[in-house]
C-alpha cells in the first residue's frame, strides 16, 4: 500500500520535504515506517529513539498496525505553549 | 473553543468564549515569548503545528478537563508563525462556578498542552542563530 507520511519542525528541516510518500507492505506497523523513513533518509536516524509517531491524528506505537488510506505522522517531541 | 490561529491572539475573545452566568470565575493562562535563554537573547520564536492534530488533541485536554475539575467552559487558542519578545503564543481560558477548579484545571490543561499538542518552536536569537525547542530535555 501506499501512504504519505507527513513530518514536522526539527525534522521537517531535515528531511527537505514536509510530506514523504512511502509504499508499505500490508500489515505494515509504526516500526516499519519509521524504518522505511531511516533508509531513505539516514540523517534522521541519530533521533530515532525521541521520535513521536501519529495515525489520523491520534498517537501510536511502533507495533501499531497502519491502516490503508490513513494519514501518519512523524515528529520530534513537542514544544508548543 | 478550541484553535490556532496565525496572528496575534485577542485575549478578550478568549475569554469572552468561557463566560458564563453560573461562572463567579475566569482564570486564564497567557503564554508570552521570553527575552531571554540563558546566556542568549531572544528576538522572536517561530510556531509551527500539526494542525488538525493540535486541535483534537486540544479538545481532549477540553474534555479530560472538563471531566477531572468542577468547570463550566475551556477554551484554548495557539499562535502559530514569529511570536515575538513579549506577545503572546498561547492563552487558556477556563470558568467555573468557584476559582478553585478554575485554576487547577488552567494549569492541567498548559501542562498537558505542553506534553501532547503537536506544535513546535524555534528560537531566533539576535546573534541569527535558530535553534528548535524540545519541552522534553532529552531531546536536542
Amino acid at each position: 500500500m501506499n501512504i504519505k507520511v507527513l513530518v514536522f519542525a526539527h525534522l521537517k528541516e531535515l528531511i527537505g520535504s514536509g510530506s514523504i510518500d512511502l509504499e508499505l507492505d500490508d500489515g505494515a506497523t509504526g516500526g516499519d515506517v519509521l524504518q522505511k523513513m531511516e533508509s531513505s533518509f539516514p540523517q534522521i536516524k541519530e533521533h530515532r529513539k525521541y521520535l513521536k509517531l501519529s495515525m489520523n491524528g491520534e498517537y501510536i506505537n511502533v507495533d501499531a498496525t497502519i491502516r490503508h488510506g490513513a494519514e501518519i505522522a512523524i515528529f520530534p517531541p513537542v514544544s508548543g505553549g | 473553543m478550541f484553535e490556532i490561529v496565525d496572528h496575534a491572539i485577542d485575549l478578550d475573545r478568549v475569554t469572552t468564549k468561557v463566560s458564563s452566568p453560573e461562572a463567579g470565575a475566569i482564570v486564564t493562562f497567557i503564554g508570552v515569548t521570553r527575552n531571554f535563554t540563558g546566556e542568549m537573547q531572544v528576538v522572536s520564536l517561530q510556531y509551527e503545528a500539526y494542525t488538525s492534530m493540535a486541535i483534537s488533541m486540544m479538545k481532549k485536554i477540553g474534555e479530560m478537563a472538563a471531566k477531572s475539575y468542577d468547570i463550566k467552559k475551556i477554551a484554548i487558542t495557539h499562535r502559530i508563525g514569529e511570536v515575538r519578545v513579549g506577545e503572546a503564543s498561547v492563552v487558556i481560558a477556563v470558568s467555573a462556578s468557584h476559582r478553585k477548579p478554575a485554576f487547577l484545571a488552567c494549569e492541567y490543561a498548559i501542562d498537558t498542552l505542553k506534553e501532547i499538542v503537536p506544535i513546535w518552536k524555534k528560537e531566533l536569537m539576535t546573534s541569527g542563530e535558530q535553534k528548535w525547542i524540545a519541552n522534553n530535555p532529552a531531546f536536542k
